[in-house]
């Protein structure tokens, strides 16, 4: 087969996968409009704040996982207690951390450790104590000391441990909105079918000014890497997750913030520790069980901006994240293969999973080896420059395209960014983004399917600068 | 480059022709959103700085219409109506203003400000928007016209109250119970589609701040066809102390739903019914686990000790989840955190 | 002139206060949150606080609690949406004076302060 005929096959295949994707985003900014819009229109006259006073509105546990975070814990836990719902209680899992962790707590908290029985509805490691707080102001916060087993398993002990209908599975250092909690819960209680989970709108709280544990300003981060991630947040659950949740084949609810039925959960079998998609995958379970059991059910999806934080700045450090979430994605596919496809699992199979598969997972690896590719014709061939150039514009238009369009819905919805100066800062990361930080991320997911293939299980670490170091001076 | 694209133009390769044509299209749709982006971002600040000019002034107007010893004339507050409030935008703050004041203030204040209301013609702005075809706007009328009393348009909300839109229905329902003398909850009777958790609450949150009636009486729905309907009725005896309506919450005790079965046992422990621990005691055996930890948990706030040890002696082995309860109960400080788990 | 600190965001209830009690000859200072309250208490004396429950950065129990410690002798009055029992009954072992809840009548909250302030002269 000549080079010719190659290249021509290969167009045509470069063809095909790009008009699917330039459907699924046409469809996805239709979808997020009219939801945005919805929503909007739902939320702009009656204040929600009234119910506060209920005594009616369901009990939520939140559920932190910490370990080694002997530096920000305290400040976080302050920030957890003042959230504003009238009944909720935060239960801290130390996971085994080597450093003062659980004895920061202790001493700041005013905690002694108590009897307990503990029952495995999910297996866990073992847990070796349970503390509560001494001071009344501090009695609705609880902390489980217990082997290092990962997040997975430290969330699974919190499930274990808490006996009410709602659980609220949180990243420790993330910063909640006071009224996070009022308005992850409504998809809860306002819907005629069964809610199993909800998941709103993550920010990125990098250069935020951050006061006694909440936003006071929201400010663009200085960094290109800083801003291209919010760049990719607005992709993501401006237009990704409000079309999913439209579709209602929503199947990643951020681990950063997410709710849950205690009792799906637990039924499903608690979160998954042999992955590090373990978000992922416990939805992807939940909705899997709910569907095999025929009760109809949804997932809910909050469009509004609940929780804030820190993303990498540092390239080293988002590379073993993005390392880390495709690991994850492959994983949990591998594991749920058996919906791919599959019209028994309705939207899931046949539209959330093979997009999944096809178009975050699979997508990388095209594009790595379109690129060789392209390299290779390029030094090996005497085909013209200006083919690959056109091919290259049609690639990076559409890229820039569909950034612009997450960063209108942005300015459509929420406009976070106040100032005019931002917005010009961003149309310019925008027009980089798919140059410098999207191949470095393609670059990442490559080399974390390498991993994979090579048995590489582990989280890696994460160096937070923390919440205290965004004082106001 | 003009080569480049006389070149490209006859060229017969169409995949290229394809490829150049979508990065022009992407390329002027790019463009667009850029100019609305822009577009939105400046019209958003410009109309917010009206918005903030005109909450100023209107709120210095008001304050010495309700506040200054000399009375603001007749002609005053139309000459003002017809300076600052003609356009949609000067009607909607002109509302949005006189809400806030209405909604901090009662007695002499709070009637002036529904004066203030007609005599700037608003009153005809909210009629014409609850007459508008989309949902958000009716919506957004009757909880103006709930939040200042306007009873005369309770003809064109009535409509709504079973409406297929959620928030169209549940702002119809607070509009009468806000405005309602005595029977508040009448609708409850009409209604076909079940009350959502979240209406309830707000129905719930609606009668205990902003209904100035006589209480009614919520045995009228135990009989109702919806189940939601039931479980807010029986939730709301306990709530407001019906005690008269005890003997028609026990056969409850033996429904069928597990829902209904503990809202009532939720109920009738706040009101103090003397039977219901041995009620408990004989239904506990054949109760789902997540019934018997409610059982618990109300005999731990209402019964002895002993009553709770009595109870622990009929949790089966391997039910976990009451066992977990139990232990909880009879170690933890707090009792209260138990009783609103529902 | 008799001097009244005012703790409160809300624009519209600021604007109908100044209003009406500088009508009746008090001096009246506004404070938005906790912060300046304290900033305002470090600088002149007052002869009532007016403040709400509900204030960023510094909770309106610490303020209460700051201003009984440190002016004995200045009355203060809460303002609050909250109905709950629990928390006006905290707020009275707190030391306040006077407790009202919103909506408010003015006229009421103009005779409440002119007892307090009489109270303690």
């Amino acid at each position: 087969m000549s080079i010719h005929q190659i290249t021509e096959i290969g167009s045509w295949l470069f063809l095909i996968y790009g008009l699917i994707i330039c459907t699924g985003y046409t469809f996805a900014a239709i979808f997020s409009f009219l939801e945005i819009r919805d929503y909007k229109r739902k939320n702009n006259f009656q204040a929600e704040f009234t119910l506060l006073q209920s005594s009616n509105l369901p009990w939520i546990s939140i559920l932190a996982p910490a370990y080694n975070e002997e530096a920000n814990v305290v400040e976080n836990v302050r920030s957890l207690l003042t959230l504003n719902y009238p009944s909720y209680e935060i239960i801290i899992i130390n996971d085994g951390s080597k450093d003062a962790t659980l004895q920061e707590l202790i001493k700041t908290f005013e905690m002694e450790s108590e009897d307990f029985y503990y029952h495995p509805f999910i297996q866990t490691e073992e847990v070796k104590g349970i503390y509560r707080s001494k001071n009344d102001s501090f009695r609705n916060l609880t902390v489980i000391d217990k082997v290092n087993g990962g997040k997975a398993d430290a969330l699974n002990t919190g499930i274990n441990i808490s006996d009410k209908e709602i659980i609220c599975c949180i990243d420790v250092d993330c910063i909640l909105e006071s009224d996070a909690l009022l308005k992850l819960v409504k998809p809860f209680l306002n819907n005629n079918k069964k809610v199993i989970a909800s998941g709103g709108i993550i920010r990125v709280a990098n250069s935020c000014i951050i006061e006694d544990g909440r936003i006071i300003d929201v400010k663009l981060p200085n960094t290109f890497l800083a801003r291209a991630q919010i760049i990719e947040y607005f992709r993501a659950f401006l237009m990704g997750r409000m079309a999913w949740s439209h579709l209602d084949g929503l199947l990643l609810i951020s681990g950063a913030f997410g709710m849950f039925d205690k009792d799906t959960v637990i039924e499903a079998g608690g979160y998954n520790h042999n992955t590090v998609g373990e978000d992922m995958e416990l939805l992807v379970r939940m909705r899997k069980i709910m569907r095999e059991k025929e009760v109809p059910y949804t997932v809910g999806f909050v469009p509004n901006p609940l929780c804030w934080t820190e993303v990498p700045q540092k390239w080293k450090i988002l590379h073993r994240q993005r390392n880390r979430w495709t690991r994850g994605t492959a994983e949990t596919l591998w594991m749920h293969r058996k919906m791919l496809f599959n019209p028994k699992y309705g939207v899931l199979g046949l539209l959330s999973t093979p997009y999944w598969f096809f178009f975050e997972w699979l997508a990388p690896l095209i594009e790595f080896v379109g690129i060789i590719y392209v390299v290779l014709l390029l030094i090996f061939s005497s085909l013209d420059l200006w083919v690959y150039l056109i091919f290259f514009g049609v690639v990076y238009s559409f890229a820039v395209l569909f950034s612009i369009t997450a960063l209108f819905f942005e300015e459509f919805s929420f406009q976070q960014y106040k100032k005019p100066k931002y917005i010009i800062r961003l149309l310019g990361t925008i027009l980089f983004e798919p140059l410098i930080y999207h191949p470095f991320v393609m670059w990442a997911s490559v080399k974390g399917n390498w991993d994979l293939i090579n048995g590489k299980k582990s989280w890696g670490s994460m160096n937070r600068t923390g919440l205290g170091n965004k004082r106001k001076a | 480059m003009k080569d480049l694209i006389k070149n490209i133009i006859e060229s017969s390769d169409w995949i290229l022709k394809t490829n150049l044509i979508l990065t022009g299209v992407f390329f002027c749709v790019i463009l667009g959103f850029i100019f609305v982006i822009l577009y939105l971002r400046i019209s958003k600040i410009l109309r917010n700085q009206k918005i903030e000019k005109y909450r100023n002034i209107f709120s210095d107007f008001i304050t010495r219409y309700l506040f200054d010893e000399k009375e603001v004339s007749l002609e005053a507050v139309q000459a003002f109506k017809q300076a600052h409030i003609k356009h949609t935008l000067g009607k909607r703050t002109a509302i949005q203003v006189l809400l806030i004041f209405e909604q901090n203030f009662n007695g002499e204040a709070n009637q002036k400000v529904k004066e203030l209301f007609v005599q700037w013609d608003l009153k005809n702005y909210i009629q014409r928007d609850l007459k508008s075809e989309k949902w958000y706007k009716i919506a957004r009328a009757i909880y103006i016209a709930s939040e200042l009393n306007l009873k005369s348009l309770a003809p064109l909300i009535e409509k709504h109250i079973d409406s297929e839109k959620d928030e169209l229905r549940q702002q119809a329902m607070l509009y009468y119970i806000q405005l309602s003398d005595n029977s508040p909850l009448e609708f409850l009777g009409r209604i076909k589609k079940p009350l959502t958790r979240w209406e309830q609450i707000y129905i719930e949150e609606c009668l205990k701040s902003n209904y100035t009636g006589i209480t009614p009486d919520f045995s009228r729905w135990l009989e109702s066809e919806l189940n939601s309907i039931q479980s807010f009725s029986i939730n709301m005896i306990g709530e407001y102390n019906q005690f008269e309506n005890i003997p028609q919450l026990v056969p409850f005790l033996s429904s069928e739903s597990p829902e209904l079965k503990k809202e009532t046992i939720h109920s009738l422990g706040k009101l103090g019914y003397p039977d219901l621990v041995p009620h408990l005691l004989k239904m506990f055996k054949n109760e789902p686990p997540a019934v018997k930890s409610f059982i618990l948990k109300t005999v731990s706030n209402i019964g002895a000790i002993d009553d709770l040890i009595t109870f622990e002696k009929m949790i089966p082995k391997d039910d976990w989840v009451s066992r977990q309860v139990y232990f909880n109960l009879t170690n933890f400080r707090e009792k209260d955190l138990s009783l609103s788990s529902l | 002139m008799q001097k009244i600190l005012i703790i409160e965001d809300n624009p519209m209830v600021v604007k109908s206060l100044e209003f009406k009690l500088s009508r009746e000859n008090y001096e009246v200072v506004v404070a938005k949150d906790g912060r300046e309250a304290m900033n305002f208490l470090d600088l002149h004396s007052f002869d009532l606080v007016l403040t709400d429950l509900m204030l960023p950065f510094i909770s309106g129990t610490q303020l209460i609690q700051h201003i009984k410690e440190t002016f004995p002798r200045t009355p203060v009055i809460v303002l609050s949406t909250s109905k709950q029992e629990n928390i006006i009954m905290d707020a009275f072992n707190l030391g306040v004076d006077d407790f009202i809840t919103k909506p408010f009548n003015p006229n009421e909250l103009s005779l409440r302060v002119k007892r307090s302030i009489r109270k303690f002269q």
